[in-house]
């Protein structure tokens, strides 16, 4: 639901940016189209975009399914978006390794989609130290989808550092949440 | 004497208030001030009566002997009389009655007077008195604009500082920092700020609904460098405060951040990730031509130039965890500085003689702000925060502001840089983030 109120306000900041044009420049643009998809999704797998279902993924499940019956699962790792890292790491976590093959094949079979890698940090410590942890996250990640056969010009990177959390609480948990690399298909 | 000079400069600001609105796009130029409350105070701090001023202009005007007494009792190092306790309420000198002040302890008294020369001309006249050996320390007539009151009260605080301290006021001197809001129609709202050093006239010179962060001063105080996110990538701008006009100086693939001039404002500081890997660069703002600077694996960022001009500290994750390095420009050297500090040590900036480093500090998941002696290698923290970051030294020295994040968010503080005067800047609603002191105006 919360991704859901997102998108609803994106969608009202879009109309209202373009019917007042009090919006100019890439900026708002930049606001819209970072959040639309061309991966049709359904009311229900929305929710499950959200970022207590990502917390709620365990990495034995994935694993396990992966290894049974890969083409059947492909399109519940793809909702996997959000890719948690460990503090100030930039290794990706076993449990992501299965949903980051599901996004390599997908962006091999549709070689005109573009996928944009957003890295983020938590508040902690320096915000420029951070804009760069987070390039190094998104990076990394990167990397591995270019291993697994994604032509390089399909995958870009860009970095917010401590700049966009999607928790405000100041604790672990929120910490936890926040650094991420967020998998944002244009 | 340089206030007339000043007083030009202050005008310029006016000006650009009026034309930086052609920034990202239209918004309100009215801004909520910074409240500052003082935390912490010493005991050992000069006592001082400044004397409400005579107001002979027949006009409702603020109060300036309120504005001096604030500035001087923000730096920890006055005590003022309470207009209450004073015995009398003189305004020329021949009304002054030494024993009155003495028998209370007090040394130093400032008097003054405010009357109109012109239409929209205010002229502050005032005195500042030696009671114990009667004699006149200072006395100036500073003509100001009736709404430039506010500026002239901070310039009489500068000369009352500088007379009895002996080192320069920085109370001219003009905050910039980041503000963010939460709009319910358009998000986050981010908004490049500019304020008096006591958080008043807070003035935004730009807005956004991307972030925006690391401003950066020229040293003359008539530019802003800073990182806009708005074309969905980070880039260098360069906006002129007296016309608001900007210019996007660097941008490219990858990170394009953390500006900072050297002191013959001549050259840029930045980090660049445009060959993979955030890596120091040198842009010279006349050529417009990049050098770079470092050429290593590991993150490199955060340049900040030596105040003789002669090297930069930057941060780097070369070693173990993010520490401070040095690069000598005169022989491409680098020499790690932070050594026995944890294993977080990141955004060191030089104090203005350069003997010193501020920086962030981060041990078991507790950041504060170090400063650490670059000769004797000592280091102490100055502030008692949990999440305190972007730290910056008072052109004079004196006071170092940052950040401090609290349960509403992040919060400016100031900190004498003895450690013992502490001072929150609250804002009345939303974040405040990354504020660095502008330099001296003279």
């Amino acid at each position: 639901m919360r991704q859901l109120g997102r998108i609803a306000i994106i969608f009202i900041i879009f109309l209202s940016g373009t019917s007042c044009g009090m919006f100019s420049g890439e900026g708002s643009e930049g606001v819209v189209e970072k959040r639309l998809s061309p991966v049709t999704v359904s009311e229900a797998s929305v929710e499950t975009m959200g970022l207590a279902s990502a917390r709620e993924v365990s990495p034995e499940a994935l694993d396990g399914r992966l290894l049974d019956s890969y083409n059947v699962d492909v399109a519940s790792l793809l909702d996997i978006r959000v890719f948690q890292f460990a503090y100030d790491s930039s290794e990706i976590l076993e449990k992501y390794i299965a949903a980051i093959e599901a996004h390599a094949g997908y962006l091999i079979k549709n070689s005109n989609t573009k996928l944009v890698l957003e890295g983020h940090t938590d508040e902690r410590g320096s915000r420029e130290y951070n804009l760069a942890l987070g390039e190094r996250r998104a990076q990394s990640i990167q990397r591995r989808l270019s291993l697994l056969g994604v032509p390089e010009l399909q995958v870009s990177v860009v970095t917010y550092g401590e700049e966009r959390p999607i928790e405000l609480m100041h604790n672990e948990a929120a910490y936890a949440l926040n650094r991420r690399v967020e998998f944002v298909y244009r | 004497m340089s206030s007339t000079r000043c007083y030009s400069s202050r005008l310029s600001w006016t000006v650009a208030l009026i034309v930086s609105v052609c920034g990202l796009f239209s918004f309100e130029t009215i801004a909520e001030n910074l409240v500052i409350k003082i935390e912490k105070g010493v005991s050992t701090a000069l006592p001082i009566a400044i004397v409400p001023f005579e107001n002979n202009t027949g006009e409702s005007l603020i109060d300036v002997a309120a504005i001096i007494r604030n500035n001087l009792e923000r730096s920890g190092l006055f005590r003022s009389l309470p207009v209450n306790d004073m015995p009398a309420l003189p305004a020329a000198l021949e009304d002054v009655r030494a024993k009155n002040w003495t028998s209370l302890g007090i040394e130093n008294l400032v008097i003054g007077k405010l009357s109109k020369k012109n239409a929209g001309t205010i002229d502050i006249n005032f005195r500042l008195i030696d009671v114990y050996s009667g004699k006149q320390l200072l006395g100036y007539r500073i003509p100001v604009q009736s709404d430039d009151l506010r500026f002239g009260s901070h310039k009489v605080s500068d000369f009352i500082y500088e007379k009895l301290l002996d080192k320069p006021g920085a109370y001219t001197s003009l905050l910039a920092y980041i503000t963010v809001d939460q709009d319910s129609d358009r998000g986050k709202i981010y908004r490049l700020q500019v304020s008096d050093s006591d958080g008043y006239n807070a003035r935004t010179i730009l807005q956004s609904t991307e972030p925006i962060l690391s401003p950066a001063w020229s040293p003359d105080g008539k530019r802003l460098a800073y990182v806009s996110f708005e074309g969905r990538n980070s880039a260098v701008y360069l906006q002129d405060l007296a016309t608001g006009r900007r210019e996007r100086i660097i941008h490219g693939k990858g990170i394009n951040s953390s500006p900072t001039f050297s002191r013959d404002g001549e050259k840029l500081a930045v980090t660049l990730s445009r060959d993979g890997n955030p890596e120091i660069y040198l842009y010279d703002l006349k050529v417009k031509s990049l050098m770079r600077v470092t050429r290593h694996g590991a993150i490199d960022t955060e340049p900040a130039w030596a105040p003789d001009g002669r090297g930069l500290v930057f941060t780097s994750d070369r070693g173990d965890g993010p520490q401070i390095y040095h690069f000598n420009l005169a022989d491409n050297s680098i020499k790690r500085i932070t050594y026995n500090m944890g294993r977080y040590n990141t955004r060191a900036r030089y104090s203005p003689d350069g003997r010193k480093l501020v920086l962030v500090n981060g041990i078991k998941g507790v950041y504060r702000i170090v400063l650490l002696d670059l000769r004797t290698k000592i280091y102490e923290a100055v502030t008692i925060g949990e999440l305190d970051e972007s730290p910056s030294f008072s052109p004079n020295g004196a006071m170092i502001i940052y950040a401090t994040v609290t349960e509403d968010g992040s919060q400016l503080a100031a900190v004498s840089a003895d450690g013992f005067t502490k001072q929150k800047l609250v804002a009345q609603r939303g974040e405040v983030r990354e504020p660095v002191w502008g330099p001296l105006i003279r």
